[in-house]
């Protein structure tokens, strides 16, 4: 096997580890979470490769095309939802992360971009400033959901880190598109009062 | 709000949302009932009822989400980086310098790219620094510094390399092929050297060979290479393989175990490309399933055929029909040796390839014939058969002696020293039995010892008797042994035993025949069969040597090490008492026969926690040796050293000090100031000096311990692991975590590597550096830390050990902390069940664990439900 093609034996791993966890094997997920986790960054770096520059990558793009190189094409739709579920507490995982340490960037503490000839190394990413705020804010507004409301944290965690569709994560929870449709209204105008509350 | 309001608030907004006509009522109602609610519920239903043009939620996640973009940040601990020089599938190189103390130079700096960095790819760098720093070479970029950025990115900093790829340096000044033989040469030296220090390169193209403006071919990018396990020849391949089609040997391409053979099948591409001006197979473009077809099955044309063209010609001064000349005859034997599909029918070594090379040069005939070297180790075998059965006995004084030199030499577990030194010992011996054998071509040692084997087994012992032949294969089976062979050894111990028995069982050689190979199942930790074969050897003993006699106190004694090592410790006590009763007799209490049998017993007992009785046994024991071999001696030294240890178990910190203080200045003026030993010593001393809080004498111990180990053992060794983790908690002590941080990571990855990755002993690794990784904030990672620890624990101790809670308590604080009460109480409940199965009641462990839980559930809001 030459290089591009993810290792077989990842591949398989997943899969199999996808199964186990499925028929209630916790410690399954906790050996998936790494995995899927280097995945996700591998990806967003292969991406930024690929496209030099201008391109714009979502949470559930990379999800996606995370899924497809990890767990092949031939798995069941109960696995991929299952790992779409994986997928997205790791995402979340992922940005907190990135969070964290552009906090601790900008505070001094780490290492700060300095102005470099653009040609050189690529523009030095401004970010908005608020951003890293806003999204811890909006991680512990959503741990906080989850302690009151465990089903309606889920779908909002389906929704926005993984971009599952209503419909996909009605199937996936055993709900009616409709309780879906609610729990995400409720969810997501209790969240946004949340973080303006914060704000 | 508690989820039963929240429950409230949910249904009532469901409601309203099903009834829209309804939604004023149903908030009035529940403001009657509960006004924060009511207005909570209100608020919501505006919130939903006026979604803006966009989503705000999905907004702000894609905007996080195109942080993973980015580019590297212009600077890394001392360092500014000034621009990319090359990005290589598993970092970027920049041109860098560094900022502080003037420092003028320019230097190459290679990190992965923090943004998007894997763990894999980390520990990748991280293999590709260790590995470097391993080497210095001429013909080798050399690594400067190395460190890890404020956010944990690792970094190393090069020797900035201002040159051109090999081929095309050659290509630009016009360079003749006996120009190019010499810079190849330069590469091969590097290659060479790096397998003597057992690293296997599995990258060598022209692009990672550069030549320098004076001319010095330098190889580069270690990213992929690996270090071969001490007492492996090959190593298998990790799921995902890089290669680089034109220069990967059949073995790479097909994911077959690796070794040495395949940089040399590298070399001969490279080779082929500075000759012929095109790589030896044609696969660009190809898919890749063609490209491994190819690879592994097509022959390459002859070098002198494949270089045609006047371009080429005339880039090595030369007419394409001269050249052509020129390679035909030894270049292309050389290189189509070098180029073999099967890894063994190459140049057995980079040097073979290079002295051949120089033979050409030199106009000396090649040496390159197939397969000559084992074909001359069977002729050689075969004609001095019996100078072969003699030298056996010759052999036997020698490992005699190498024996116990190696023991030490275990202890320092130098085993590859080990192997050059008896290797070496074999072939210089049978240089001297056969001057006449041909440089470059003589049998190796294990080439040797093989046919030496197979000629054993096969009843083939020369023209001695099954006396001889057991004498030979006890010999032999002894060096494979120390090769760390063991299924050859067991194959000839075996041997030994069954001709012993042949030879008319006489007890006492049968008996020692069974020491042998008891010796090694306690080798290979199989301390049953060990302990099997000391029982027969010790009744053989029993019945035919006079009950007094030293070869049984001897056999008592090993049995009593080994049922020590399978934790059989009233048996291992009768033993020892059986023996030492006999060495009192043979030799007299004041003797070291009797001192080393009461070292053991103190053993046992510092084993068995009975301290005071340890104490007194190594005093008595130091008192001896002191005596008869003088306070200065190594085996005395031993004595102060376990003293120490068993004074500091009983809580006597002073006393411990006092005595390895006296251990480390003994062992300077014996040994020197580098001496691995006094590097144990100090280890020992700055542990003391930790738990007494002296942190800086601690520290500067460690260092200088680390200094002196990494001198003796180089980089890849467990006692570098264990002054890392060592200095790592120093440094956490003393505050400062990025250091301590660091530390705990080196030491975890050599960990990894010497001791696999499931080892218990990285449990430990893991605890320490989640406590440090959760103190810089990287809570998330200290908690996967801390669950690989769980895990190996229970892997290694079972779900019911009580130092689980080692694990069990921190993790649930953490998750406590991070508001994830459903999780942490189990675990922390599960941690006060194990201790107070396991501990005494009223153990301050166990009130410990119990107020963690309590604090785990005040703060989930709950009444403390543990039992008090």
């Amino acid at each position: 096997m030459l290089p591009g093609d993810p290792p077989a034996a990842a591949r398989s791993d997943v899969t199999g580890l996808l199964h186990a966890w499925q028929q209630g094997d916790r410690a399954a997920f906790d050996r998936l979470v790494p995995l899927v986790y280097d995945e996700l960054r591998g990806l967003a770096r292969a991406q930024l490769r690929r496209d030099a520059g201008q391109w714009t990558l979502q949470a559930t793009a990379l999800v996606h095309e995370a899924y497809v190189r990890l767990a092949g094409t031939d798995v069941s739709w109960e696995n991929s939802s299952h790992f779409f579920a994986i997928a997205a507490r790791v995402m979340r995982q992922v940005l907190v992360d990135e969070a964290r340490r552009r906090q601790a960037e900008k505070r001094g503490g780490g290492v700060r971009p300095v102005d470099l000839a653009p040609d050189l190394l690529g523009a030095v990413s401004a970010g908005e400033p608020e951003t890293e705020a806003d999204f811890l804010a909006l991680d512990q507004a959503l741990t906080r959901l989850a302690e009151l409301d465990a089903r309606r944290a889920e779908v909002v965690e389906l929704r926005y880190f993984a971009g599952m569709t209503i419909e996909e994560t009605s199937r996936h929870l055993g709900f009616s598109h409709a309780t879906v449709e609610r729990d995400l209204k409720l969810a997501r105008a209790w969240l946004s009062r949340q973080l303006r509350r914060g704000a | 709000m508690d989820s039963g309001r929240w429950r409230r608030l949910a249904e009532e907004f469901d409601r309203a949302l099903a009834s829209p006509a309804e939604a004023q009522r149903l908030v009035a109602d529940l403001s009657a009932e509960d006004p924060d609610l009511g207005g909570e519920l209100a608020a919501l239903l505006a919130e939903a009822a006026e979604p803006g043009p966009e989503d705000p939620l999905a907004t702000l996640v894609d905007r996080a989400a195109g942080w993973l973009e980015g580019a590297p940040a212009g600077r890394i601990g001392p360092y500014r980086l000034l621009g990319e020089i090359g990005r290589g599938g598993l970092g970027t190189v920049y041109l860098a310098t560094r900022e502080d103390e003037g420092f003028p130079l320019q230097v190459a700096l290679k990190m992965v790219d923090r943004r998007f960095a894997s763990r894999r790819d980390r520990e990748r760098l991280i293999e590709e620094r260790r590995i470097l720093a391993t080497l210095d070479h001429p013909n080798i970029a050399r690594v400067f510094d190395a460190g890890t950025g404020e956010d944990g990115t690792p970094y190393f900093v090069l020797e900035l390399i201002q040159g051109e790829p090999i081929d095309r340096h050659c290509d630009r000044l016009g360079l003749t092929v006996a120009e190019r033989l010499e810079l190849f040469l330069g590469v091969c030296e590097a290659v060479a050297y790096a397998h003597r220090r057992l690293v296997i390169h599995r990258d060598v193209k022209p692009s990672n060979i550069l030549v320098s403006a004076q001319g010095v071919p330098k190889l580069l990018d270690f990213g992929i290479a690996k270090v071969l396990e001490v007492g492996r020849v090959g190593l298998t391949q990790p799921g995902e393989r890089l290669l680089t089609p034109d220069f990967a040997s059949p073995e790479q391409v097909a994911g077959e175990t690796l070794t040495t053979a395949t940089d040399l099948y590298s070399l001969g591409a490279l080779l082929f490309v500075l000759l012929a001006g095109r790589p030896p197979l044609a696969v660009e473009g190809l898919r890749a399933a063609e490209v491994e077809r190819r690879i592994c099955e097509q022959i390459p044309p002859r070098v002198s055929d494949a270089a045609g063209g006047e371009g080429v010609a005339a880039a090595r001064r030369t007419s394409p029909a001269r050249l052509r000349r020129r390679l035909r005859g030894d270049l292309d034997t050389i290189v189509a040796k070098a180029l073999r599909k099967e890894p063994h029918r190459r140049y057995a070594s980079v040097e073979q390839l290079a002295d051949d090379v120089r033979r050409h040069l030199a106009g000396r005939p090649i040496e390159a014939r197939r397969d000559a070297a084992l074909y001359r180790a069977g002729r050689f075998v075969a004609r001095h058969r019996a100078a072969v059965a003699a030298a056996g006995l010759v052999l036997l004084a020698l490992v005699a002696g190498l024996v116990s030199t190696s023991v030490q030499m275990r202890r320092a577990q130098l085993e590859q020293a080990r192997t050059e030194q008896v290797a070496g010992f074999l072939v210089g011996l049978f240089e001297a039995v056969d001057p006449g054998v041909a440089r470059g071509a003589e049998p190796t040692a294990r080439e040797i010892l093989d046919q030496g084997a197979r000629d054993l087994l096969a009843g083939r012992g020369g023209g001695g008797g099954p006396e001889v032949q057991a004498t030979l294969a006890t010999t032999i089976g002894r060096v494979y042994r120390q090769l760390g062979h063991y299924a050859e050894a067991e194959r000839l111990l075996t041997r030994a035993l069954e001709l012993r028995h042949k030879a008319g069982g006489d007890p006492a050689g049968v008996a020692r025949a069974l020491v042998d190979l008891a010796q090694l199942h306690d080798d290979r930790r199989d301390y049953e069969t060990a302990a099997r074969e000391l029982r027969q050897a010790l009744d053989l003993q029993t019945r035919a040597l006079p009950a007094d006699a030293p070869d049984r106190a001897a056999t008592l004694y090993r049995l009593a090490s080994v049922e020590l090592g399978r934790d059989n410790a009233r048996e291992a006590e009768r033993l020892l008492a059986e023996s030492l009763a006999i060495r009192r007799r043979a030799f007299g209490e004041r003797s070291l026969p009797v001192a080393e049998v009461r070292h053991a017993r103190a053993q046992l007992f510092y084993q068995t926690d009975r301290l005071a009785e340890a104490e007194a046994e190594l005093a008595a024991v130091l008192a001896l040796r002191r005596a008869l071999l003088g306070e200065d001696h190594p085996a005395s030294l031993t004595v102060l050293n376990d003293l120490a240890s068993v004074k500091y178990g009983r809580g006597d910190s002073a006393g411990a000090l006092a005595l390895l203080e006296r251990t480390v200045a003994l062992r300077r003026k014996v040994l020197g100031d580098h001496h691995p030993h006094v590097a144990t010593a100090l280890l020992n001393l700055a542990t003391v000096a930790r738990q007494s809080g002296d942190l800086g004498r601690a520290r500067r111990c460690l260092e200088e311990a680390l200094a002196i180990y990494r001198g003796t053992f180089g980089e890849e060794h467990a006692r570098v692991a264990e002054a890392l983790s060592l200095l790592a908690r120093v440094e956490s002590a003393r505050g400062d975590l990025a250091k301590a941080e660091l530390l705990g990571r080196q030491a975890l990855a050599l960990q990894r590597r010497l001791l696999g990755p499931e080892d218990v002993e990285i449990a430990r690794t893991l605890l320490q550096l989640s406590a440090v990784v959760r103190d810089r904030g990287r809570r998330n990672e200290a908690e996967s830390l801390l669950r690989e620890g769980l895990r190996l624990q229970e892997k290694a101790l079972g779900d019911r050990d009580p130092a689980l809670a080692f694990a069990l308590l921190p993790l649930g604080r953490l998750l406590a902390e991070a508001g994830r009460f459903s999780e942490a109480e189990p675990l922390l409940r599960r941690a006060v069940a194990l201790r107070e199965a396991a501990l005494p009641a009223g153990h301050r462990r166990i009130a410990e664990a119990r107020s963690e839980l309590e604090l785990c559930l005040r703060a989930a809001g709950r009444k403390a439900s543990a039992p008090p």
